[in-house]
C-alpha cells in the first residue's frame, strides 16, 4: 500500500507538494516511484525556469520508462534537489523527504492549492487505478 | 459438425500437416481457415508471381544469374570511393552461427548473453580504434549514421546548420541532405583546396557561425587526402559552440590520427569483415564522447554484474530509444547491422593492432606504387591533388572517356569512375592489399590507349 | 521440454572472458600481403599518437571464443521464437548459400551496370513481386529496415504536400495508440507532429478518430493486423475519411504476415506501404539486423521514391537511372541491402504465391488455435473477434505478473514479448509463424500454461547468468572494456 502523508497536497499526475513560508517543495510520491521502478536519471528544470501549472516541469527516468513530471502550481524554480543528481536512488526510498526534485516560488497559489487533491483524495484516486 | 476443410498445400518451410490444420479447426470449432479472414473487406488476386519450385531448380538459376555478373575478386578492382578488403574465412564462419544469425535482438539478456557480450566487444574495438568513449551496437550505413549524426547535433545544440568541410563522398553527402530535409535543417557545403586537396579551412571558418550545428569532414577524404587541420578545425567549431564530426575508414586509424584524438564529438564510419554484396548490407560505425551519450541514437550494450557478482551484459539506455520514448527518441532505429558488427569484432580480433596497422602499410605502399605507375603515362597528372593519400586518389588528364571505359571492359578491369569537382574532372582511383603488378599493368595499359595528346 | 544452455565458466565473476583478458601481447600478428611500392612513412602530423587496446589473439583462440559465446545464444534454429510482430519464422539456407555465392556477394557498388546484370535482375525482379504483392504502382528497395522505410514514407509524404504547398498546414501525422513506438518516432524524425488515435474494444475508435481528420492531417499510420493481431475491420471507412480530409495512408508492413498472397494493402485504402523482409520473407535477424524496408507507393507518389531508379532500357538490359526533380534523394549509399534482398527473392522463388499464401494462412490458424487454448487460463482481451497471425493474452486472472511468467519460460527457451501494447495489463505477445510444427506448438501452449499454475518464484539457474542488475548498468553505463579498466598502459 502506499504511502500518502498528511500535511501536503496532491495532484492528480501524482506529484506532491508542501508549502511552507512562500516556498514549495515537489517531488513525486510513492506511488509513482513504485510505478516507475528504480530511478536512473532525472532531467531537473533550470533554476530560474517559469513552470506552468499541470504543464511538464521536467522529466524522469527508470531503466525501462520515462516519465513526465508535472508541476502542481505555476511559479518560478528557485531551488534543485543536488542529491537526486548524485543519487538517483533516493527519489525510490525517500519520495517524500531526500527525494524531493525542486523549490518553486508560487504565482498563484490561493487559486491553484484549491485544484490540487488532499491525502484522502489522493488515496480514493489510486484506489481505483489497478494495484496501488 | 461438418469435417474441416483443411488446405492441402505442404512445403518444407511449412509446419502444419493437413493432419494438424483439421485438429486446430476442430479445436476452433470452425470448417474453414477463410472464417478467420472473414473480416478482411477485399478479396485480392494476384498476377505474375512465381510458382513454388524447388531448391534444386532455384539454386540452379540463381547460381547461373551469378556468373553473369563480373566480381571484384576475379577482375582487378580500381573503383574508388567505396573500399573492399580481403574477408578472412573465420569471419564468415562465426557469422553463419545459427544463434547469431537466426536470433533477434537480444532483449532478453539471460539467454542471449554470448550476443550481447560480442555486440559490447565490437563496441569496445571500435571505441579504442576511433580513441573516442562510446560507440553504439550498429547502425545501417556510413551516410544513415552522417544522417543521424546531423540529426544529433541538432538536438545537442539547438541549431539548424550542417556545416560540410572539403571533399566529401557524393552519396554520403546526399544521404545527409535527405535526412536534413526531415529536421528543416541546411546544408552548406566547403570546397577544397584545389592544389593539395584538403579542406579549404578559410572558408569553412567564414561559412562558422552561431547556427552551426555541426561541422563534418572526412579523412581520408573523397580524393584520398588526409586532412591536416581537423584539430584546428574541431577547435573552431567548438568555440562557436557546435559539435565537430569526422566520418573516417576504419583500417586508416590503425596509423592516422583517430577522430578522438582529433577532438571530434562524433565520428561516422563503414564498418569492416563483410563482403561488398554490391553495397549492402553494411555497417554504419557511430562513435561520441561520453558526455553525449543520452543523445546519441542506436542500441547500446552495457556492462553489469548479476546477483551473484557475476558479470554480464544488457542492451541498456534504453530510454533514448523508439520503443520507450517514441517521437521523442534519439532515433526511430530498431533494425540495425548487428551481425556485421559481429563480423567486425571478429576481423579486428583476428588482426589485432599490429595486424591493422600491417594492412594499412600495404594499402599506403599500394597508393603510392600505383600513383607513381599511372604518373608514368604521358598526359596524365598523377595524383592530381598534392595532400597525403591514402588508398584513394585522382588522376587528371586529357583522357577519352569512352575509349578509357571501352578499354577496361576488354581486359576485364573494373572502373576506375569519372568524377567531377570544383576546378575540374578527373578519374577516383582506389587500391586495396589485393591488387597485383599486373592488374596495375592493366590499368596502365588502359590509360596509354585513352589518352589523347 | 528443458533446456541447458551451453555455459563456459572461467571463474566465479566471469563467464567466457572479454577478448582484452584474451590477449596475448607478443604475439605476432597474421600476414597480409605484401605493399608493391616498398615502406610509406606516415608524417608525424598526421600519424596516430596512442596506441588502442586492441588485443592479440591466435586464431583457434578467436575461434572458441565466438562459438563458446554463440553457444550462449539462441536464434530460431534452436528453438520456437513467439516474439510478437517480430515474425520469427525460418530462414532458410538456401537463401544465405545464395546470398554467399561469390558472383552476388564481391559485386562492388560502383561497378558498371555492364557488369552486374545479373544482381539487377534480381532487383527487377524482386521490385516486381513485391508491387504486385502491396498491390502498388512503383517501389524502392533502398530503405535498410522497416523503420527506415517509415522514415522514407515520412518524408515522401512531406516532399508531396510540400509541391502542393499544404506543407505549412499539414504537420499532423495520426498514429494508432498500440502502434509500434518506430512509427512515432519516424514521423518525427520526418518533422510532423503526432497524435495518437485512441482505440476501443481493439480497434481504432471511430469517433475519436473522425473528430482528428481535417486539412491539418498529413498522413494516417496503421500497422494492420494491428499489434494486438486483430483486423482494423473498418479500414476502408479510415481510408475514405483520411483520403477525404486529403491526407495520406501509411501502411506498416511490421504484420504483413497474415496478409500476404491474402489481401493488397492498395485494395485497403493505402498510399504508402513498407515491408519488412526480415520479418514476412524470412531473412535471418542477425541478433539486431540486418533486414531491409521496401517502400512501395501508388502512382501519384511514384516520383518522390530515392534515387537511383532501375530501368530497363531499349535493349533489354537494366540501369540506373539517377533523374528526378521531385525524388527525395539519396536515403543510403548503394541500391539498398542487396544480400537481403536477395534472400527474400530467393525465398520468393521457392515458395511461390501458393506457399506465401499458405503461410498467412498457417500463421493465422495457429495464432487462433493458441490464443483459444491459452484463453482458458490467460485473459485474450476482445475475446469475441478472430486474431490474425499474432495475439496478445493478459496473465491477470492467473495472479502472476506477466514479468515472471516471461523468466520462467526462459528455463526451456524463448519468452513472448511482454507490457506491449500498453493498452493490455500485464500483456504478452505470442506470434507463432507457419514454420512451428503442431507438436512444437502444443508444447509452447503446455508451458504457458503450466507457467500459470507453478511457483515461480525460483529464477533461471539454467541460463549463462542470473537476474542482471538493469538499474546498475543505466545508472552507471559501462559500455566498453575501457570502462571496465582495460586502459592502455
Amino acid at each position: 500500500m502506499s504511502a500518502i502523508p498528511e500535511g501536503i497536497l496532491y495532484s492528480k499526475e501524482h506529484e506532491w507538494v508542501r508549502v511552507e513560508h512562500g516556498v514549495c517543495t515537489v517531488g513525486i510520491t510513492d506511488y509513482a516511484q513504485s510505478k516507475l521502478g528504480d530511478v536512473v536519471v532525472v532531467d531537473l528544470p533550470k533554476v530560474g525556469a517559469r513552470l506552468e501549472y499541470m504543464k511538464p516541469a521536467c522529466s524522469i527516468e527508470s531503466f525501462k520508462a520515462v516519465s513526465d513530471v508535472y508541476s502542481p502550481l505555476s511559479g518560478t524554480v528557485v531551488e534543485v534537489n543536488p542529491e537526486v543528481s548524485k543519487d538517483p536512488g533516493v527519489v525510490n526510498r525517500d519520495p517524500y523527504g531526500k527525494g524531493w526534485l525542486f523549490k518553486l516560488k508560487p504565482e498563484r497559489l490561493e487559486e491553484e492549492v484549491k485544484l490540487l487533491l488532499k491525502p484522502e483524495e489522493y488515496r480514493r484516486l489510486i484506489e481505483g487505478l489497478s494495484d496501488a | 459438425m461438418p469435417e474441416p476443410e483443411a488446405d492441402s498445400f505442404s512445403h518444407p518451410y511449412l509446419g502444419l500437416t493437413p493432419e494438424d490444420r483439421r485438429e486446430m479447426l476442430r479445436e476452433l470449432g470452425i470448417s474453414s481457415v477463410d472464417e478467420l479472414f472473414s473480416d478482411i473487406p477485399v478479396k485480392s488476386e494476384f498476377h505474375g508471381l512465381p510458382k513454388p519450385a524447388s531448391e534444386a531448380e532455384v539454386y540452379r538459376e540463381l547460381f547461373n544469374l551469378s556468373l553473369e555478373n563480373s566480381n571484384c575478386m576475379e577482375h582487378p578492382c580500381f573503383l574508388g570511393g567505396h573500399h573492399i578488403h580481403y574477408v578472412p574465412a573465420v569471419v564468415q564462419k562465426i557469422a553463419e552461427r545459427s544463434e547469431f544469425l537466426t536470433s533477434y535482438t537480444p532483449y532478453q539478456p539471460e539467454i542471449s548473453q554470448g550476443l550481447l557480450q560480442a555486440l559490447f566487444e565490437y563496441q569496445s574495438l571500435m571505441a579504442e580504434l576511433t580513441a573516442l568513449d562510446v560507440v553504439n551496437a550498429s547502425h545501417y550505413t556510413y551516410g544513415t549514421s552522417l544522417g543521424e549524426a546531423a540529426h544529433m547535433a541538432h538536438r545537442v545544440t539547438g541549431r539548424g546548420k550542417i556545416l560540410v568541410c572539403g571533399a566529401v563522398n557524393p552519396e554520403r553527402l546526399e544521404v545527409l541532405k535527405t535526412y536534413a530535409f526531415g529536421r528543416d535543417l541546411s546544408v552548406v557545403e566547403c570546397g577544397h583546396d584545389g592544389e593539395s586537396g584538403e579542406a579549404n579551412l578559410e572558408e569553412t571558418l567564414s561559412e562558422l557561425d552561431s547556427d552551426t550545428a555541426m561541422v563534418y569532414a572526412e579523412s581520408p577524404n573523397y580524393f584520398g587526402v588526409v586532412e591536416p587541420r581537423l584539430g584546428e578545425l574541431a577547435e573552431e567549431a567548438h568555440r562557436r559552440g557546435s559539435l565537430f564530426c569526422q566520418g573516417f575508414d576504419t583500417i586508416s586509424l590503425a596509423i592516422f590520427k583517430p577522430p578522438g584524438e582529433v577532438g571530434a564529438d562524433i565520428a561516422v564510419g563503414e564498418g569492416v569483415g563483410a563482403y561488398p554484396s554490391y553495397g549492402g548490407p553494411t555497417l554504419g560505425v557511430f562513435a561520441v564522447r561520453r558526455e553525449y551519450v543520452r543523445s546519441m541514437p542506436g542500441r547500446v550494450v552495457g556492462a553489469t554484474v548479476d546477483r551473484s557478482g557475476r558479470r554480464g551484459f544488457v542492451i541498456t539506455l534504453q530510454t533514448r530509444e523508439q520503443h520507450i520514448r517514441k517521437e521523442k527518441a534519439t532515433s526511430n532505429i530498431t533494425t540495425n547491422s548487428a551481425i556485421l558488427a559481429l563480423q567486425s569484432a571478429v576481423y579486428i580480433a583476428l588482426m589485432g593492432y599490429e595486424g591493422l596497422k600491417r594492412l594499412a602499410h600495404t594499402v599506403l605502399s599500394n597508393t603510392k606504387y600505383t600513383q607513381q605507375r599511372i604518373s608514368e603515362v604521358e598526359g596524365v597528372v598523377s595524383p592530381r591533388f598534392k595532400g597525403f593519400s591514402y588508398q584513394d586518389f585522382v588522376v587528371e588528364g586529357n583522357i577519352n572517356a569512352s575509349v578509357f571505359k571501352q578499354s577496361l571492359r576488354s581486359r576485364g578491369v573494373l572502373g576506375p569512375k569519372q568524377i567531377n569537382y570544383r576546378g575540374g574532372a578527373g578519374w577516383l582511383v582506389g587500391v586495396n592489399e589485393l591488387i597485383t603488378p599486373e592488374h596495375v599493368d592493366l590499368l596502365v595499359e588502359c590509360l596509354k590507349e585513352s589518352v589523347e595528346v | 521440454m528443458k533446456y541447458r544452455q551451453a555455459v563456459y565458466q572461467h571463474s566465479d565473476k566471469v563467464n567466457e572472458p572479454l577478448l582484452v583478458e584474451l590477449d596475448q601481447q607478443s604475439r605476432l600478428p597474421p600476414p597480409v600481403p605484401d605493399g608493391l611500392g616498398g615502406g610509406v612513412e606516415v608524417p608525424a602530423h598526421l600519424a596516430r599518437m596512442r596506441s588502442p587496446r586492441l588485443p592479440a589473439i591466435s586464431e583457434l583462440s578467436v575461434v572458441r571464443h565466438f562459438v563458446r559465446l554463440s553457444q550462449m545464444s539462441f536464434g530460431v534454429d534452436n528453438g520456437s521464437y513467439p516474439l510478437g510482430s517480430c515474425t520469427m519464422k525460418y530462414n532458410p539456407k538456401i537463401d544465405d548459400v545464395v546470398a554467399g555465392l561469390p558472383g552476388f556477394s564481391m559485386l562492388h557498388p560502383a561497378q558498371d551496370e555492364s557488369s552486374v546484370q545479373g544482381a539487377l535482375r534480381v532487383i527487377w525482379e524482386l521490385q516486381l513481386f513485391l508491387i504486385e504483392l502491396t498491390g502498388m504502382d512503383a517501389i524502392t528497395l533502398q530503405p535498410a529496415a522497416g523503420s527506415q522505410g517509415e522514415f522514407v514514407g515520412m518524408l515522401v509524404a512531406k516532399a508531396y504536400f510540400k509541391e502542393m504547398g499544404e506543407l505549412d498546414k499539414r504537420r499532423r501525422v495520426l498514429i494508432p495508440e498500440t502502434a509500434h513506438g518506430s512509427n512515432f518516432a519516424s514521423a518525427a524524425m520526418a518533422g510532423f507532429e503526432v497524435v495518437p488515435v485512441p482505440m476501443r474494444d481493439g480497434e481504432v475508435d471511430m469517433p475519436s478518430f473522425r473528430a482528428l481528420c481535417d486539412d491539418k492531417v498529413a498522413a494516417f499510420m496503421a500497422t494492420v493486423p494491428n499489434t494486438l493481431g486483430l483486423f482494423e475491420q473498418r479500414i476502408l471507412e479510415i481510408s475514405d475519411a483520411v483520403h477525404a480530409c486529403g491526407g495520406l495512408m501509411y501502411f506498416d508492413g511490421a504484420n504483413m504476415n497474415a496478409l500476404i498472397g491474402v489481401v493488397k494493402p492498395a485494395q485497403l485504402g493505402f498510399d504508402i506501404a513498407h515491408l519488412n523482409l526480415h520479418k514476412t520473407f524470412s531473412t535471418p535477424h542477425g541478433g539486431g539486423g540486418p533486414g531491409a524496408g521496401p517502400v512501395a507507393v501508388k502512382k501519384h507518389l511514384a516520383d518522390y521514391l530515392p534515387i537511383p531508379r532501375l530501368r530497363k532500357t531499349g535493349d533489354g538490359s537494366y540501369a540506373w537511372d539517377y533523374s528526378s526533380h521531385r525524388s527525395i534523394g539519396r536515403v543510403r549509399e548503394g541500391f539498398g541491402n542487396f544480400g537481403v534482398l536477395l534472400r527474400a527473392y530467393t525465398y520468393i522463388r521457392t515458395l511461390g504465391l501458393e506457399g506465401l499464401r499458405q503461410a498467412a494462412r498457417d500463421s493465422v490458424l495457429v495464432s487462433n488455435y493458441a490464443a483459444k487454448r491459452l484463453s482458458q487460463v490467460y485473459s485474450l482481451p476482445f475475446g469475441g473477434k478472430p486474431r490474425k497471425h499474432e495475439f496478445v493474452i493478459s496473465s491477470k486472472p492467473t495472479g502472476k505478473r506477466a514479468f515472471d511468467i516471461a523468466k520462467h519460460i526462459l528455463k526451456w527457451g524463448y519468452a513472448p514479448t511482454i507490457y506491449f501494447p500498453q493498452l493490455v495489463d500485464e500483456a504478452l505477445m505470442v506470434e507463432f509463424t507457419e514454420s512451428e510444427t503442431k507438436r512444437e506448438v502444443d508444447e509452447y501452449i503446455q508451458g504457458l500454461l503450466d507457467a500459470a499454475k507453478s511457483d515461480l518464484t525460483s529464477d533461471p539457474t539454467n541460463t549463462a547468468v542470473d537476474r542482471l542488475d538493469e538499474v546498475r548498468a543505466a545508472r552507471e553505463p559501462k559500455l566498453t572494456w575501457r570502462d571496465l579498466g582495460y586502459v592502455q598502459p
